[in-house]
């Protein structure tokens, strides 16, 4: 029995709410961070501004309706750009900004 | 005449001075844009012999035998580039990551406390799997404690053609630092050795972070006498 007109647009109907569910359950809000000059190491420093990232794409979930889902394994994932300059003592200063987007759960 | 004379050497003598001051004044060089920056000073590595690391560095004043315990951060990867790390699988990151900090805690943990908290006696290790120029202006960053707790699909099967890549052009970082005052005891780099077998399969991985870190805690044991 070939299926009806109206079957064919319930089906088609009920597969494109599963496709957009599954679209907007899971989503990324990038957050940003700045450390500011800061007297630490490049390591310390890109860890610190992706905290930072981290924390506000978290709360930029959480304002959107979302749950913060962090990755697998309390892994902290994210980008770096880290300039560097040298106060009158020669000592080097780092400042790092930070991306990162965790994912959201809606 | 006299007096002319005299006013310009005096003159000619502080010009020079004005141009030598800025060669005489102590400024210690910045970091270096050929190296990734994970380490804080580069310019104290020095070539490391055949059964050490590529390029290390001791300091010959610490007092090796005061340490009994290790306090192990969270292994970094670190690659040049924004996003960079992404054509690599995210489950192979973390196993990347989780695995090469097992190897290290299980060779630790034969002859040393491995705590988490800083305190006498305690050194601060920090290592990082990297593939980065500080010259590049962005990197991609991932760190983690743990893993997914759940079995990698490899196995120890093949290994992703970008995890491969990513493993192909990287070197391990790494640092020690007295976990109190954070006095450098000892950093260093190593690569993979010039000719050594490819990288084909999780099984070559992890035997080669075992291999690795089995060396590096035998090293860091005959330094501090540990049993």
């Amino acid at each position: 029995m070939r299926p009806t007109l109206s079957r064919c647009a319930a089906v088609l109907a009920v597969a494109l709410l599963l496709a957009f569910a599954a679209g907007a359950r899971a989503s990324e809000y990038p957050g940003w961070g700045d450390t500011g000059w800061v007297y630490t190491s490049k390591w310390q420093c890109c860890k610190e501004a992706i905290g930072i990232a981290s924390q506000y794409s978290e709360q930029a979930c959480t304002t959107a309706g979302g749950r913060p889902s962090p990755f697998a394994g309390e892994a902290q994932r994210g980008s770096c750009s880290a300039q560097w300059t040298q106060d009158a003592d020669g000592t080097v200063l780092y400042r790092c900004s930070g991306e990162a987007s965790v994912w959201c759960d809606q | 005449m006299v007096r002319s004379v005299a006013r310009f050497a005096s003159a000619g003598a502080a010009a020079l001075l004005v141009l030598l001051l800025p060669s005489c004044t102590h400024r210690r060089p910045g970091p270096s844009t050929e190296v990734s920056g994970f380490l804080d000073d580069y310019t104290l590595l020095r070539e490391g012999g055949p059964d050490e690391l590529w390029r290390s560095y001791r300091n010959p004043k610490a007092d090796w035998h005061a340490y009994h315990a290790v306090l192990l951060e969270p292994v970094t990867l670190w690659r040049s580039g924004r996003k960079s790390l992404d054509p690599v699988p995210q489950e192979d990151l973390l196993r990347l990551v989780t695995d090469f900090q097992t190897a290290i805690r299980t060779a630790l943990g034969e002859d040393f406390h491995v705590v988490d908290q800083a305190g006498p006696g305690v050194m601060r290790i920090r290592l990082g799997i990297t593939d980065a120029r500080a010259a590049d202006p962005v990197l991609d960053v991932l760190t983690a404690r743990r893993g997914t707790g759940r079995p990698h699909p490899a196995g120890d099967g093949p290994l992703h053609a970008e995890t491969r890549r990513f493993l192909e052009s990287a070197v391990i970082e790494g640092e020690i630092r007295d976990a109190q005052t954070n006095a450098l005891l000892s950093e260093g780099i190593d690569r993979r050795r010039p000719g050594a077998p490819a990288l084909e399969t999780w099984a070559d991985v992890d035997r080669g972070f075992a291999r690795w870190a089995e060396r590096a805690c035998a090293r860091l044991e005959a330094r501090t006498g540990a049993q």
